[in-house]
């Protein structure tokens, strides 16, 4: 047969094979590299196949459960290289193994309206609020970029921006110190994230300003956890891609978040997940409360309201502050002026430029 | 249902060929009705009512036409009032409306809101297939179909219902009964069929981003050679899509023991616009000329008239295409091209053909323009930046890029390419490797296209 007809046996043992192995195998349930659910057969009713949405779900069913769907995957991205492709799935091939996120475009206005509400917020409070906003890392690493991709031209956005700020919050430009440091490893290879060397840089940055006297981290004397593969990995898959090593600083403190008091500021057991990152601070959350004893100057409190860059530069403002109470505006539902009415000694707000750009959270800020 | 979705490719196309295959001669015409409607009633199940309803004006309006002896005329026009009708209802109320809103209606300051109508999926196509059946019954080409479920096989034979391939009742009824399946069938269908597929999920899906990106990143803002890559892109996007389509329609109807027309025959090899259009969508041109050209007097009246008749024909190819004043305006550029070879220019570009070529190359790309931006504001600004020469985002990465893709697509694009590939098809192994090579690759390429890291949930 497969002599006589070969398109046609291959056509339909294949489609045939697929059919049969998708009925039978057992279902998935959860995808890490998508961090998501994946889904399952979908109830069928007259009325969700009349308005299509079993439709829809069957679909997404079929290919959430394809048989080897991660191989799938992964033999795309080889094929694009064969292609001689320069990036996969929305993330860019840069030198010496970068995988930065392609971004292109952002909407101005929900950029503008978000700083409107970080300035609104300032002038409510007499507290000083300091604002760091952590550029993306293919702004910052000028030398392992491809030259000419078109990209948001980031620093050109916040030195236009940036400065409505300066009346009401004292802003942080952390830029000249990050392009300096750029062969230094500040963002990792296959995440989008700040390394924690590059949240160091920062948080000097940061002391400097604050009046604080900063801790002098010795990073060869950091501990280390390897074998991190980021979002960026996950999304591209770049076959030969070199893991990242996560550093961090035993320090003495603890967190608590949703009712719960945990000894430690990492949870280790999310070294053996993909989303290693989330080891810091046990991950996201709407608030949480870091505390610890050992703080060396006499300020005692901070407010910081973040995203997840945030996380790993936390563990060194526990040295500065006995308590810090971080909120993550995506996820909090109280109103956040209302809370900065507390006693705090600083407010710090710290987002990636990416996410002030966009997503419009940060206008929650003036409620 | 798409054909390059897993419910086709892993659910529907295997289940249909086996039952197809097992059941007996007599059960296999009413087994495709029903396929068809649940590949249908599937993709847009509110739409079914209307695909039968026009479909069935169809089959009264000629059952009429054939037992009447007067008042013809009267069933022909009202039979295609009701499905040339429906189609205007459906597709283009909302932009006839809005037009009317702003030419009238909002300077007496009683502008009526524009219905959103989902239009049903492919009614472009079983409308106009519908229309012809009734003009060529009435037109004593074709007698009627009695039998239900042979019309109903015509107008709704799945391969081809969504996207054509445009199809005639005189060359679709000889079909109906008398075929055989021969292996040499099953083998160019199922061949074709994969190569279809490829061309449209690894080609025209890829290089679409290009595209994509030109656009996201605004007219104004990239530069004049990024504009042209990216409608460059465009226009293989458009010709891998559309021609993938109708390969895979041809492909699955082979492997039913059916012969469709075909479609396209490498356009961008062409030397001059008028080539172009007997090469791109081919059995929709042939549409126009049966049911609007001849019917006005074509080619075999005044000069001025003849103009006046090709007019109509580009004006409504280009509505055809869509509910927007950029359509019509894309098909009176084609009118004035083919106007401006017919009265001046045609001999030399078939004497020269690498002007021929080059010109075709250039007028495609304008052309594609057009069709590509609905949007009047953002049209001229790309048309503008394609003409006015000025800097902007460069295209060095992208062309890096993009670059081996697009000679890819390009090189296949091409007649010679496609003689070369055709003599290797009558050759085994060929048919093996390639069957092979692509169909993993097309699978791998579609599972990629449903990944989707959830990136922002990490912030």
């Amino acid at each position: 047969m497969i002599k006589r007809v070969p398109a046609f046996v291959i056509l339909f043992v294949m489609l045939f094979a697929l059919l049969l192995l998708s009925i039978i195998l057992p279902k998935q349930t959860y995808s890490e590299n998508e961090n998501k659910y994946l889904a399952t057969l979908p109830k069928f009713s007259f009325k969700s196949f009349w308005d299509g949405s079993f439709e829809t779900k069957y679909g997404t069913y079929l290919s959430d459960q394809l048989p080897g769907r991660s191989a799938w995957i992964s033999a795309k991205s080889i094929a694009e290289s064969f292609l001689l492709k320069t990036e996969n799935n929305g993330i860019v091939y840069g030198k010496d193994g970068y995988l930065f996120p392609k971004f292109q475009s952002y909407d101005e206005s929900t950029y503008w309206d978000n700083l409107k509400s970080i300035h609104d917020f300032a002038m409510e409070t007499d507290t000083p609020v300091h604002v760091i906003v952590v550029p993306s890392a293919y702004t910052v690493l000028t030398d392992y970029v491809l030259s000419g991709l078109p990209a948001v031209d980031e620093q050109e956005a916040m030195n236009k921006g940036l400065p409505i700020l300066s009346a009401s919050c004292d802003v942080i430009n952390i830029w000249d110190k990050l392009e300096d440091a750029q062969h230094d490893y500040v963002f990792y290879r296959t995440d989008h994230h700040w390394t924690t060397y590059g949240a160091y840089i920062a948080y000097r940055d940061y002391c400097e300003k604050a009046g604080l006297v900063p801790y002098n981290a010795f990073f060869e004397a950091a501990s280390t956890a390897g074998n991190f593969l980021g979002t960026s990995y996950s999304k591209c898959k770049k076959v030969g891609t070199l893991p990242d090593t996560i550093s961090y600083f035993p320090f003495d403190a603890t967190i608590s978040y949703d009712g719960k008091t945990y000894p430690g500021i990492y949870d280790f057991t999310k070294l053996t997940t993909r989303d290693k990152y989330a080891m810091f601070l046990y991950g996201n959350h709407a608030e949480s409360l870091v505390e610890s004893e050992e703080s060396r100057d006499k300020k005692g409190s901070l407010l910081i309201i973040k995203d997840s860059y945030a996380d790993s530069m936390i563990p060194f403002l526990t040295r500065n502050y006995s308590s810090i109470t971080c909120i993550d505006p995506r996820y909090y539902l109280g109103s956040i002026q209302e809370l900065a009415k507390g006693d705090y000694d600083d407010i710090l707000i710290l987002l990636g430029f990416e996410n002030l750009s966009g997503e419009g959270n940060w206008v929650k800020l003036s409620f | 249902m798409s054909f390059s979705s897993f419910v086709f490719l892993i659910r529907f196309l295997p289940l249909a060929l086996i039952l197809y295959y097992i059941v007996p001669g007599k059960v296999k015409n009413p087994l495709l009705v029903v396929l068809s409607l649940v590949f249908y009633t599937w993709g847009d199940p509110r739409s079914l009512p209307a695909l039968l309803v026009i479909a069935l004006a169809g089959y009264v309006s000629a059952l009429m036409l054939d037992k009447l002896q007067k008042g013809r005329k009267a069933v022909l026009i009202f039979g295609l009032l009701l499905v040339l009708g429906s189609l205007a209802f459906y597709k283009y109320l909302g932009f006839i409306v809005s037009n009317l809103n702003s030419l009238i209606f909002e300077r007496l300051n009683m502008g009526i809101s524009a219905p959103k109508i989902a239009s049903p999926l492919g009614i472009s196509f079983f409308a106009f297939t519908t229309a012809s059946y009734i003009i060529d019954v009435y037109k004593g080409v074709s007698s009627s179909c009695r039998n239900i479920v042979d019309y109903l096989l015509y107008i709704c034979f799945f391969p081809k219902l969504l996207m054509g391939p445009i199809m005639r009742y005189k060359d679709f009824e000889p079909q109906l009964h008398e075929r055989v399946i021969f292996e040499s069938q099953l083998e160019k269908g199922a061949f074709r069929f994969i190569k279809g597929l490829a061309k449209k999920v690894l080609l025209a899906d890829s290089v679409s981003a290009l595209w994509n990106e030109v656009t996201s990143l605004g007219y104004e803002n990239v530069s004049t050679p990024f504009a042209w890559l990216g409608v460059l892109a465009y226009t293989l996007q458009l010709y891998y899509d559309f021609s993938g389509y109708s390969d895979m329609a041809l492909g699955l109807a082979s492997m039913l023991g059916f012969t469709l027309p075909e479609n396209f025959n490498f356009p961008y090899s062409s030397k001059s616009a008028t080539e172009f259009w007997r090469r791109w969508h081919m059995t929709m041109g042939e549409w126009f000329k049966q049911y609007v050209y001849f019917p006005l007097g074509g080619s075999r009246c005044s000069k001025s008239r003849m103009m006046f008749n090709t007019f109509v024909v580009w004006a409504l190819t280009g509505l055809w295409h869509g509910a927007a004043w950029n359509f019509v305006l894309w098909g009176i550029f084609y009118f004035i091209l083919l106007m401006l070879e017919k009265n001046f220019y045609l001999n030399y570009l078939n004497k020269y053909p690498i002007l021929g070529h080059i010109y075709t190359i250039f007028v495609t790309l304008v052309g594609w323009a057009l069709f590509a931006v609905s949007d009047f504001g953002s049209l001229f600004a790309l048309l503008k930046k394609m003409f006015v020469f000025s800097g902007g985002y460069s295209c060095l990465y992208s062309l890096r890029n993009y670059g081996i893709l697009l000679i890819v697509c390009a090189v296949f694009s091409l007649e010679k390419t496609g003689r070369i590939v055709n003599r290797l098809s009558s050759k085994l192994w060929f048919r093996l490797v390639a069957a092979l090579v692509l169909l993993l690759l097309s699978l791998a390429y579609m599972t990629d296209a449903t990944y989707q890291p959830f990136l922002y949930a990490q912030f």
